[in-house]
């Protein structure tokens, strides 16, 4: 059995995917708005173990869902977050998926190096809200298109 | 404060240019090229402000708070993924206190919202752009009736500012958006 790696454990440049397909994109436009980013808990793919276009893979996927990506240091903007590996085994609601890992919010007192609990639930103003959408269009300052909405790919 | 109808084009408007309104609120710019490492969208030199663009076709004030309405009210709605995912949909509430802020701003600064779109974070987001600075401001209205507000530097990638917007007092952020 693999096992389950820690937040200190990710390299900060490595890369973490998520799926996005059209309702997410900003009405006539192309492109992703902060409004479509959600904090926290951000689901995505570490690029240790897949591929961006693995994304199309996951539970509740389309076919032709595109995938951007950002780094791990950018997930752990002014140390509001942090990733958590998080590995999916496969039962009848979820398909296994041994890359999923879960962006975490943290508390203030709380290092990057910290795991916190799944599913915590902390009061919203844990954070402000001006701190948690700042967070979010870091998000968008800096991801990275891996696949595009319907992009065919040879695999 | 220059309203549409101190312009210099007195005419009235006709139907058809009403629906040139409707486009230039929905419309992507023309000419755009797109970076190859992000999913921003480059736009060229020929952006004007949306306003100006209204103001030269002499409208009326209330075509932009009859719009302001129309895309609060009846253009607003999360699609079917977004509610499976469990996003809440905007209340009433959140809408009508973003109509608020958006005539608030209108009188006040005579800015025009680019955008007005509903939020994952459960509210509605509203987005102002400033071309010339490159800039954008971003403002979400959330359930709660809590309002945050950020500039954004979109050439630089990155957040200017942010701040929690308490009694409607936009002063700080706006100054942000210009200077």
């Amino acid at each position: 059995m693999r096992r389950k790696y820690t937040p200190s454990e990710f390299n900060p440049e490595e890369k973490l995917y998520r799926g996005f397909n059209e309702d997410d994109l900003a009405p006539n436009t192309v492109r992703l708005y902060v409004n479509s980013i959600r904090f926290p808990d951000l689901s995505c793919n570490w690029s240790r173990f897949s591929l961006p276009i693995d994304i199309r893979k996951r539970e509740n996927s389309y076919p032709a869902d595109g995938c951007y990506s950002f780094t791990v240091n950018v997930s752990q903007y002014r140390k509001m977050a942090t990733p958590c590996h998080d590995p999916l085994t496969h039962s009848n609601t979820v398909k296994s998926n041994y890359a999923h890992v879960e962006v975490r919010q943290l508390k203030s007192d709380e290092t990057i190096y910290f795991e916190p609990p799944k599913r915590r639930k902390l009061k919203t103003n844990n954070w402000s809200r001006s701190r948690r959408l700042m967070y979010r269009q870091n998000i968008i300052n800096n991801l990275v298109t891996e696949v595009d909405i319907g992009e065919l790919l040879d695999n | 404060m220059t309203t549409f109808a101190e312009t210099d084009i007195s005419c009235k408007p006709e139907m058809s240019d009403l629906h040139s309104v409707q486009e230039m609120f929905n419309r992507e710019e023309p000419e755009t090229f797109y970076d190859n490492n992000s999913l921003t969208k480059i736009y060229l030199s020929n952006i004007k402000f949306i306003d100006q663009s209204l103001s030269r076709l002499g409208f009326e004030e209330d075509v932009f708070y009859k719009h302001i309405e129309n895309a609060i009210f009846k253009e607003i709605h999360l699609s079917l993924k977004w509610r499976e995912e469990g996003i809440t949909e905007p209340n009433i509430a959140s809408k009508q206190k973003t109509r608020e802020i958006c005539f608030f701003l209108y009188g006040k600064y005579e800015i025009i919202p680019s955008k007005v779109v509903p939020s994952k974070e459960e509210g509605v987001s509203i987005i102002y752009k400033n071309y010339d600075h490159n800039r954008s401001l971003i403002i979400e209205v959330y359930n709660n009736l809590e309002v945050a507000a950020l500039v954004n530097d979109d050439l630089k990638k990155e957040v200017i500012a942010g701040e929690d917007i308490k009694e409607m007092n936009f002063n700080n952020i706006i100054k942000k958006l210009y200077y």
